[in-house]
Parts: C-alpha cells; sequence; structure tokens
C-alpha cells in the first residue's frame, strides 16, 4: 500500500505544483484584502487566514486528485484489486495528507516572509503541532467526501458545500490556536485545549471515515 | 392501478386519523404552553424582562430540531444495514423537518437577540451553532440532488445524515473555544433553576414541539411515498 | 427595556415563527397538490389503455 502511495504522489505532481502557487496567490490576495484599510494585517487575521488557505488548498488537491482517478478510470481497477476498502482509505487519506504537508512545509516560510516572521520561528513547534492536527482532520474528512463527491453531478461545486460546514469546528480551533500564538497571547491552557479538540474531533472523523469508507467508495 | 390507489387509501384512513389526533395533541400542548407562559408564569427578573417569554416558543422548537436531526441519524443508520428504502424516506422527511425547525430557532433566535443584546447578530454559541446545522442540513438536499443513481443517492445521503450529526456537538463546542463574546446574557429564564411555572410551559412547549414534529413527520413520509409510488407507476406505464 | 416595545419584539418572534411555519404548510400542500394532479393523470391513462386494449 504504501508503494500505492508513492504512486499516487508521483502521477499527481502536477497538483502539488499548482497547490503551492494557489496558497501562495491567496495569501497575496488576502494581504491586499485585509490591508484595504491602511495599515497591516493584525495577526488575529493572519492566524485564521493561514487556515483559510490551507483549507481551499485542501480542497482544491482533493478535487482534482480524486477527478484524475475517476477519469483515468483508475478506480475500477483498484476495486479489482484484492485489498480491503478501508485500507484505500488509509492510503488516500495518507497521500492527501502528504500532499497537504508538502505544500504547508514550501507555504509557512512564505507566510513568515510575508506576515510575522519572528514570532513563527519563536513559536514554530507549536505551530507544527496545530498544523500537523489540523492537517490530519481535512485529510481524513476530505478523503471521505471527496469519495462520495467523485460521483455526483458537479463534483467541483458539491465537495467545497459538503466539506466546509463539517470543517468549521476544525478551522475555529486551529484559526485561533494558530492567532493566539502569533499575536503573543500566553500559549498554555488554550493552546493546549485547542490541541485538545482538534485531537478530539481527529479521532471522531477518523473513525466515521474509517467505518464508513466501504460503503462510500461503492460496489 | 385505480383498485389499488382506493385500496392503500382505505388502509390510510386510521394512519390518517392517527396524524389528525398527534397534531391535535400537539396543537393542544402548545396552546398549553403559551398560555402558562403569558399567563402564569412571573416576569423574568433578569435584564431579558418580558422578552424571556420568546423562550417558551424558542427552545422546544431548538430541542425538536435536534430530534429531528438524531432521528435522521438513526434512519441513516438503519438504512444502511438494512437497505430499506423506508428509512431513507424517514432520513428524508426528517432532515427535511430539521431544517424546517432549525430556520425557526434563527428566525426566532434572532428576534430575541436584537431585543436581549441590541444586535441582530452575534456569533454566539447557540445561533451559530444552529446556522452551521442550517448549512449542513441545505447540503444534504444539495448533495442529493446532485446524485443521479437512486441508490447511491440514499447511500450517500445517509453517510452524510451520520456525519452531519455527529459535527453539530462537535460544533457546538468548538464555538465555545472562541473568544468570548459580547452577550453574557444567556437566553433563557433566569435564577438557579426555572420557576415551576416557567418549567410547565416549557414541558408543554417541548411535549407540543414534539408531537408536531411527529405528525408532521408522517405526513411528509406519506407525501415521499406518494411520489415515489407515482414515480414507479409512471415508469411502469412508460416501460 | 420598556414594556411596550418588549411586546412588539415577543410579537414579532412568534408572528415570524408562525409565518414561516405557515410558509412551508403552503409548500408543502402544493408538493401534495401536484402529486394528486400526477396521480389523476396516470389514472386517466390507466383507464385510456384499458379502454383501447
Amino acid at each position: 500500500m504504501v508503494r500505492k502511495d508513492l504512486l499516487l504522489e508521483m502521477r499527481t505532481r502536477e497538483t502539488v505544483a499548482a497547490m503551492f502557487l494557489f496558497v501562495v496567490l491567496a495569501m497575496v490576495v488576502f494581504h491586499y484584502a485585509f490591508t484595504a484599510g491602511g495599515r497591516g494585517a493584525p495577526a488575529l487575521y493572519t492566524g485564521g487566514m493561514l487556515w483559510v488557505v490551507f483549507v481551499f488548498g485542501a480542497l482544491l488537491g482533493l478535487g482534482r486528485s480524486f477527478a484524475h482517478e475517476k477519469d483515468e478510470g483508475c478506480l475500477d481497477g483498484l476495486l479489482l484489486c484484492p485489498v480491503d476498502r478501508v485500507t484505500i482509505f488509509l492510503s488516500k487519506m495518507t497521500a492527501n495528507l502528504v500532499f497537504l504537508g508538502l505544500i504547508q512545509v514550501l507555504a509557512v516560510p512564505v507566510f513568515a516572509l510575508f506576515f510575522a516572521p519572528g514570532r513563527i520561528v519563536a513559536h514554530l513547534p507549536a505551530l507544527v503541532l496545530l498544523i500537523a492536527l489540523g492537517d490530519v482532520g481535512i485529510s481524513a474528512l476530505g478523503t471521505l467526501l471527496a469519495t462520495i463527491a467523485m460521483h455526483t453531478r458537479a463534483r467541483d461545486l458539491i465537495l467545497p458545500i459538503v466539506f466546509l460546514p463539517l470543517v468549521v469546528p476544525l478551522l475555529i480551533a486551529a484559526a485561533t490556536g494558530t492567532s493566539g500564538l502569533l499575536s503573543g497571547a500566553p500559549g498554555g491552557p488554550s493552546l493546549l485545549g485547542r490541541a485538545a479538540f482538534l485531537l478530539v474531533y481527529d479521532g471522531v472523523f477518523l473513525v466515521l471515515a474509517y467505518g464508513t469508507y466501504d460503503v462510500a467508495i461503492g460496489e | 392501478m385505480t383498485v389499488a390507489a382506493r385500496g392503500s387509501s382505505a388502509r390510510a384512513r386510521p394512519a390518517t386519523a392517527t396524524t389528525v389526533a398527534v397534531l391535535a395533541a400537539a396543537a393542544a400542548f402548545l396552546l398549553a404552553d403559551v398560555l402558562v407562559g403569558f399567563l402564569a408564569a412571573p416576569t423574568d427578573a433578569s435584564t431579558l424582562g418580558f422578552t424571556q417569554k420568546i423562550f417558551y416558543v424558542h427552545a422546544p422548537i431548538a430541542e425538536t430540531a435536534l430530534l429531528a436531526y438524531a432521528v435522521a441519524f438513526v434512519a441513516a443508520l438503519l438504512f444502511l444495514r438494512r437497505d430499506d428504502p423506508r428509512y431513507d424516506r424517514l432520513g428524508l422527511a426528517a432532515v427535511r423537518l430539521g431544517l424546517l425547525f432549525s430556520v425557526l430557532v434563527m428566525v426566532s433566535g434572532v428576534i430575541w437577540g436584537r431585543a436581549a443584546w441590541g444586535v441582530w447578530w452575534a456569533w454566539e454559541p447557540r445561533l451559530t451553532t444552529f446556522l452551521i446545522a442550517c448549512l449542513l442540513y441545505a447540503g444534504y438536499f444539495v448533495l442529493r440532488g446532485a446524485v443521479d443513481d437512486e441508490s447511491r443517492r440514499a447511500t450517500f445521503a445517509a453517510l452524510y445524515a451520520i456525519v452531519a450529526f455527529v459535527d453539530v456537538p462537535i460544533t457546538f463546542f468548538a464555538t465555545r473555544l472562541l473568544p468570548a463574546g459580547l452577550h453574557p446574557v444567556v437566553l433563557g429564564p433566569s435564577g438557579s433553576g426555572m420557576a415551576w411555572r416557567d418549567l410547565v410551559a416549557f414541558l408543554c412547549g417541548t411535549a407540543g414541539m414534539t408531537l408536531l414534529f411527529v405528525g408532521l413527520l408522517r405526513i411528509e413520509m406519506g407525501i415521499e411515498a406518494l411520489r415515489e409510488g407515482l414515480r414507479d407507476l409512471a415508469d411502469r406505464l412508460e416501460g | 427595556m420598556p414594556l411596550a416595545e418588549a411586546v412588539k419584539y415577543v410579537a414579532a418572534a412568534y408572528g415570524a415563527v408562525l409565518v414561516v411555519f405557515v410558509a412551508y404548510l403552503i409548500v408543502a400542500g402544493r408538493r401534495l397538490a401536484r402529486l394528486q394532479r400526477e396521480l389523476r393523470s396516470l389514472e386517466d391513462e390507466v383507464a385510456r389503455r384499458r379502454r383501447e386494449a
């Protein structure tokens, strides 16, 4: 299955490049959007902004990866494999996770450059923790929903519509946590609380996705 | 075919009678709720004052909305396990009503918020959670509309109903993570517990709204069954 | 808040709930009416085909 992951990565290298480009462009747009008042974007906004960018970037990546498979008819070949359905889920989720992580490794330095160099470096471990926890949730939920959305008509529209409301709690926890870090608010308990929340969120949706994936991927 | 239609409507008559009875009981309880709430219960001591009376309609509706979603959740689980299309119909009807009740929560909540806080909207945990619920369950219908294959549609709808229901409490807890709002006044009767008259009104309201939900559910399911029966009929005529 | 104003808000809340609920009933009623019309037309079609057979 790991080899299959790597194969998935290879085939969609264009997607990674495109996602990274999107993320950087989005940050530029946000900069202009939030400094329209003439002042720099406050730290409160930049934390949330980072996550908005990640979420929409993830959406693009998810949509593309499944569209690619469906169009190429890879999916039928995959289902013929004597492989457990949930293993398919794990491999897909891992692939999405790796993509997202890759984008973020490249994007966070850019973000730091644009918005808050000092703080990022100072709080890097905490930030990495938040990002990692958020990524797991986004990937688990996203993989499940993308599998469902793949079978629908306007699939590029359906995926965001079903994904975004469900990801709101994750967004709240991750964005407020990140904003807190960047604005220098005391880390400690509130950060821990948010990390714990993200952990619970991840756990719940991982179990849900894992448990229902064979139904989602269909016969 | 006409004989079958007549036969089914003969079977439907006791079902209709039950529905009417349920709705009548609902009306009675709701009337009691309003009467006790306005006539017997004392005016609230907090800054809410008379506006607290909105509670007697707002809170039962909120509870019933959540009940509807829970019913949809269970129906979805049962559908995935038993593959019986009746559970899909139940889920669809429950979500539709849940959405209706959620909209009612928002409508009454926004007006109450304006009265209590002076602003039309506040990102307050309960209102926000119901907003997300509205968006989630509106998405349920969008999803259903976008799947052409019928068996897949029901399956995906069930999956979504399950995920959405799990998300509602999670969303509620998430909103409490947000920085403390400017709206400390909790919507509800003041004091450590409800005065017993408030409680009576609230319980009547809950019973009434729940019965209303059950009655409407029966009607909705009947409509869905009729629609599906007609579609089968039309297909058979053409085929 | 003065009582008169509070009463207006309370009335507005209850009224709005009622209005939305009635709107739902109207929509549901129309759905039902449409289905019944369809039922009648299908019954007519069946009768017509029986006559022709």
